[in-house]
């Protein structure tokens, strides 16, 4: 058996000493948009041990969805018929509406802002520590992602890449704290800002207290922070509290995408804004 | 080598805390296996192995975590060491003793948290104590109480050691 070597209690507080101070100056660590190099060989390490549970996982949950939950198929495969019928038919209306609109863009030589390059990606791991929303994605920088790249799902938005390594990437959620997102409301197109807030709805901060916001409304991208285009769906406002004497409202905002239960992201492979690019650039140096 | 096949274990652990196959969630907040893996660690190997291995595996966690600072390094070396001093006094530990000491130091690594939260202005108190602190020392207690159930259990010595080094 390996033994340790002994250990004053004068070493175990040098040690502890040490640890505060790197505690201390880990923030400017944790912000950079790479690893440093004492930390990769973790963070690559325990990628790879997720990304072969990820396999096991979607191994299993594939024999289970494609062989064992096959009750009700026929019913759900009627029903599905039915509304792919409904489906065409309202499809060939909106391709004529988003033929007119096209015409209208280049009679007013107005930019397209949703034609967008995007990736899809696996999320393959969670974060570890329940104070934090973040997760891991299947695609990294040999993929052509980088750092402050908008992830996104057909239900709306998912968060931001903070960090890369070759094969993989860290998203911050939008549900995390230190996340926040520039959102307009679709109905009266005020502007503000979407902040996080763990295990509770979203915050739409910044709305002036005069503002007419109802319960209800759809809260949008702005596409003022450089990281997402104009329209795509943050969530719905669900309580909407003015108190008085004050600046702003209090405004909740439900996801549009259940964050807890993302299997597949695209990620919008659209560099930064080139203020974006610039802070980034000034973080590294 | 029992020490090394720990190391490798709380590694495993550490990937699978935060992979898709750990299906214990409950609404987004998961059990800190990590913390409760150190907790016995220490309580079996002394403080000042348990310190140094929670601070290690804290660091690791620290890494793979997008918290804004490397808190668990501190914490995850306090837990380890904590149960370490701890172990040391007690006799004949049982579900409940275990699960209460975990559900303390989950709140005093959740304090260390809030209180780096403090510094770098993003706490949002009472809601981060309400829906995230206390849950979570309430999983990390049970789960750990379970644990102990199911794997450390077994017949301690009915005189406490204090006693023994006196005979």
């Amino acid at each position: 058996m390996l033994k340790f070597p002994s250990v004053n209690k004068k070493i175990l507080a040098a040690f502890f000493l040490v640890i505060g101070i790197f505690v201390l100056l880990s923030p400017e660590i944790k912000e950079k948009p790479h690893f440093y190099f004492f930390e990769r060989p973790f963070a690559f390490s325990i990628n790879v041990i997720q990304s072969g549970f990820d396999s096991i996982f979607s191994g299993i949950s594939s024999v289970w969805s494609d062989y064992i939950a096959l009750v009700n198929v026929r019913v759900e495969n009627q029903r599905l018929l039915a509304e792919n019928q409904r489906l065409q038919s309202e499809s060939v209306f909106l391709q004529e509406k988003a033929f007119a609109a096209d015409r209208l863009m280049e009679l007013l030589k107005l930019k397209d802002t949703l034609k967008k390059e995007y990736i899809i990606a696996t999320i393959i791991a969670k974060d570890p520590v329940s104070w934090s929303s973040a997760v891991v994605i299947s695609k990294g920088g040999k993929d052509g992602l980088r750092p402050n790249m908008g992830v996104i799902t057909e239900g709306g938005v998912v968060g931001r890449i903070v960090k890369t390594t070759p094969d993989y990437s860290r998203v911050l959620l939008l549900s995390d704290r230190n996340s926040s997102i520039a959102g307009l409301i679709q109905r009266t197109r005020f502007e503000g800002i979407v902040a996080g807030s763990f295990g509770r709805p979203l915050k739409l901060n910044y709305i002036t207290i005069t503002s007419d916001v109802q319960k209800g409304d759809l809260v949008l991208t702005s596409g003022t922070d450089g990281v997402f285009p104009e329209g795509i769906v943050i969530g719905r406002i669900s309580k909407v509290n003015s108190p008085k004497n004050a600046m702003f409202h209090s405004i909740e905002v439900l996801p549009g995408v259940n964050l807890l239960n993302v299997k597949e992201v695209m990620v919008l492979k659209t560099p930064p804004a080139p203020e974006i690019e610039r802070l980034l650039k000034e973080g590294l140096d | 080598m029992k020490i090394v096949l720990w190391f490798i274990s709380l590694i495993a652990l550490t990937a699978l805390q935060g992979s898709v196959l750990n299906p214990v969630v409950v609404k987004g907040i998961r059990p800190d296996f990590i913390l409760i893996a150190v907790y016995f660690f220490g309580a079996g190997y002394g403080d000042v192995r348990g310190g140094l291995l929670g601070a290690v595996i804290g660091f690791i966690m620290d890494v793979i975590s997008a918290g804004p600072v490397y808190i668990n390094i501190f914490t995850k070396f306090f837990a380890g060491y904590l149960a370490g001093i701890i172990d040391r006094g007690v006799q004949n530990p049982g579900f409940a003793l275990h699960a209460g000491l975990l559900f303390m130091l989950s709140l005093i690594q959740s304090t260390g948290i809030l209180i780096a939260y403090v510094f770098l202005g993003t706490v949002q108190f009472p809601d981060d104590l309400i829906y995230v602190a206390i849950p979570q020392a309430v999983l990390d207690g049970l789960f750990g109480g379970l644990v102990y159930l199911l794997v450390f259990r077994r017949k301690r010595d009915t005189v406490s050691r204090w006693e023994s080094v006196l005979k």
